[in-house]
């Protein structure tokens, strides 16, 4: 049998496996909105932190990172921020954790709302979040969906891959939302480190047995290629102002991504975050040292200079320079960042249009009650909505994968960055503050990005961010924060962290409170 | 925790993220071990002494937290 059939069966096989995974607790979770969207809070150490790790590691990891350091230079690497995104995710992620269990939240939208005491700047975080989802995703399924088509050498076209990409994600979620999400990014993280290793392994020994790495960098230093492995970079992209930028947009500002924010409310203790501070850096480094050294050595060695499409490196890499298997399992492997990320960030959309939108707006503002199986129905057809919206992108198939996700949804996201930051750490950040910062945040990002060139070298999320800081922060000296939001997320908080005090059970309050709406 | 602990623990950090984003790209790069430049080096595995330091910071921390149940 020819390897494109056997691997167009591999890819049908892993796709029934990911549908019946999801649709294995369609039942449980139907029962209950807080089972479907947090998992009950109960994700264990290992899971977060493989659920956590790879939803940040899209198919741009494993596709877009080797293609950016060919193009680029090691610089790229400073995407991880040295892993920035582990230190934020204790230090924010532990005092979102304890609101959460206070207070009953379940998404970022759910925290600003109420810290800042509006439903309207609630209601416009929510609808900006869920629109600049939809391209994310949709970024992952392209990549999928380019990578089948080179794999299986065009049998599978374009539109069937991504078409089944999307429904297969969809499904998944719609059947088991945030447990099996979390569960099958477990899986992921797994295959996808298991697959790294092997493809280096078999390309070192293949085409560089006489001396390994070295003897790979020897090629670099003859064929041209060699100023790959130094910042600036051949092209003099990443000076520290473009280090930064890098780091702001591919790891600092993770922490606000939708559907990382979501997982600081669903770790079942405090031990998650004391073990994710040592374990979640460590998974960056094993997992993004082999994709560096796919980029930054093994192509440029294999390939030689100007290779004409950087975008599909690490694709030609594992079909045409491997045999069928090692074709097959990078291709898995593709799946696993793209699939972890594009579930993950489509369930935090659902959570957010059927909690923040529906539940609230509909419901809680009005006075009326719901009940929780409703919420779940709800956020069940969303996900069928957002499914045939990202069809359509995905069809569409628009630029570079690199571009699109970057100039688009990461530094969009990035605008609740300092709102949640200063409200957890600053009394004084005042609802006028937070939206006057996120929506000219908003603004500047938009106009540096679409009309007008980010000046003195830095990226346009650079510039969003500190018009964004720095506007929260004068309106909000100028304006007052009620006692009680100042009771109820500060002193409370540091009473807890730093006095000794119990959390209270207003978590099984509230959470029954909702459910029961 | 200590404040002493905590100046120290802002102060690494300060550090490492300067040497990671800025340093990091002025720097020589020598080839160690004949294919390993020095910058590849600090950007790869630099981050696994950033990972040993927080967590022994935050495992102290951490168990100031007993009473969060």
């Amino acid at each position: 049998m020819k390897p494109a059939i056997l691997i167009s069966l591999g890819i049908l096989v892993y796709a029934i496996f990911i549908v019946w995974h999801g649709f294995r607790s369609f039942k449980s979770t139907s029962e209950s909105s807080e089972k479907f969207f947090t998992a009950d809070r109960g994700l264990n150490p290992f899971v977060l932190l493989c659920t956590t790790s790879i939803s940040v590691f899209s198919a741009l990891a494993f596709y877009g990172a080797p293609s950016g350091i060919y193009k680029d230079g090691i610089g790229f690497y400073s995407n991880t921020g040295g892993m920035v995104a582990a230190l934020m995710f204790v230090v924010v992620g532990y005092r979102l954790w304890l609101l959460g269990r206070e207070y009953g939240f379940t998404t970022p939208v759910d925290y600003l709302r109420s810290r800042y005491y509006s439903d309207g700047y609630g209601l416009f975080v929510s609808a900006f979040l869920i629109l600049f989802i939809v391209p994310y995703v949709a970024m992952q399924l392209v990549a999928i969906g380019d990578a089948v088509v080179v794999t299986t050498d065009g049998m599978v076209p374009y539109v069937i891959a991504v078409a089944v990409g999307t429904i297969v994600v969809s499904l998944h979620i719609i059947g088991g939302g945030m447990g099996s999400v979390a569960w099958m990014d477990t899986f992921h993280m797994c295959l996808g480190f298991g697959t790294l290793i092997t493809l280096i392994v078999y390309l070192t020994m293949r085409y560089f047995p006489n001396g390994g790495f070295a003897e790979a960098v020897q090629i670099m230093q003859q064929n041209g290629t060699f100023d790959i492995l130094s910042c600036p970079g051949p092209n003099g992209t990443f000076n520290w102002k473009g280090m930064i930028s890098n780091a702001l947009t591919g790891a600092i500002a993770t922490v606000v991504w939708p559907h990382i924010f979501m997982r600081t409310f669903v770790a079942s203790s405090k031990e998650n975050f004391r073990q994710m501070s040592w374990a979640m850096p460590l998974s960056y480094v094993l997992v993004y040292s082999p994709i560096v050294i796919i980029g930054a050595i093994l192509a440029p060695a294999i390939l030689g200079p100007g290779f004409e499409k950087p975008d599909n490196i690490v694709a030609i890499l594992s079909t045409q320079y491997a045999p069928p298997f090692i074709a097959f399992i990078s291709l898995l492997c593709l799946f696993a960042f793209g699939v972890s990320t594009a579930d993950s960030l489509l369930l935090s959309a659902s959570a957010m249009a059927s909690r923040d939108i529906y539940l609230h707006h509909v419901y809680e503002l009005k006075g009326k009650t719901s009940d929780s199986k409703q919420v779940v129905k709800f956020g069940r057809l969303v996900l069928l909505l957002l499914m045939i919206i990202t069809l359509v992108i995905v069809a569409l198939k628009p630029a570079s994968i690199t571009d699109y996700a970057y100039k688009l949804s990461s530094p969009f996201f990035a605008q609740i960055l300092p709102a949640t930051l200063f409200g957890l750490f600053w009394k004084r950040a005042s609802k006028e503050g937070a939206i006057t910062g996120t929506v000219s945040g908003l603004l500047v990002a938009i106009v540096l990005t679409f009309f007008v060139k980010p000046p003195f070298g830095f990226s346009a999320l650079v510039w969003a961010l500190v018009v964004n800081t720095l506007l929260l922060v004068v309106v909000s000296l100028c304006t007052k924060v009620p006692e009680e939001i100042t009771a109820k997320y500060h002193t409370r908080i540091d009473s807890i962290i730093y006095s000794g005090a119990e959390l209270t059970s207003l978590t099984d309050a509230t959470l029954q409170a909702v459910n029961q709406k | 925790m200590s404040k002493t602990v905590t100046i120290l623990f802002v102060l690494f950090n300060i550090v490492y993220f300067f040497i990671d984003y800025v340093l990091v790209t002025v720097l020589p790069n020598p080839l160690l071990f004949g294919w390993l430049p020095l910058q590849l080096g600090l950007l790869l595995f630099f981050p696994v002494i950033a990972a040993i330091v927080w967590g022994l910071y935050f495992n102290a921390f951490f168990n100031t937290q007993k009473h969060v149940k």
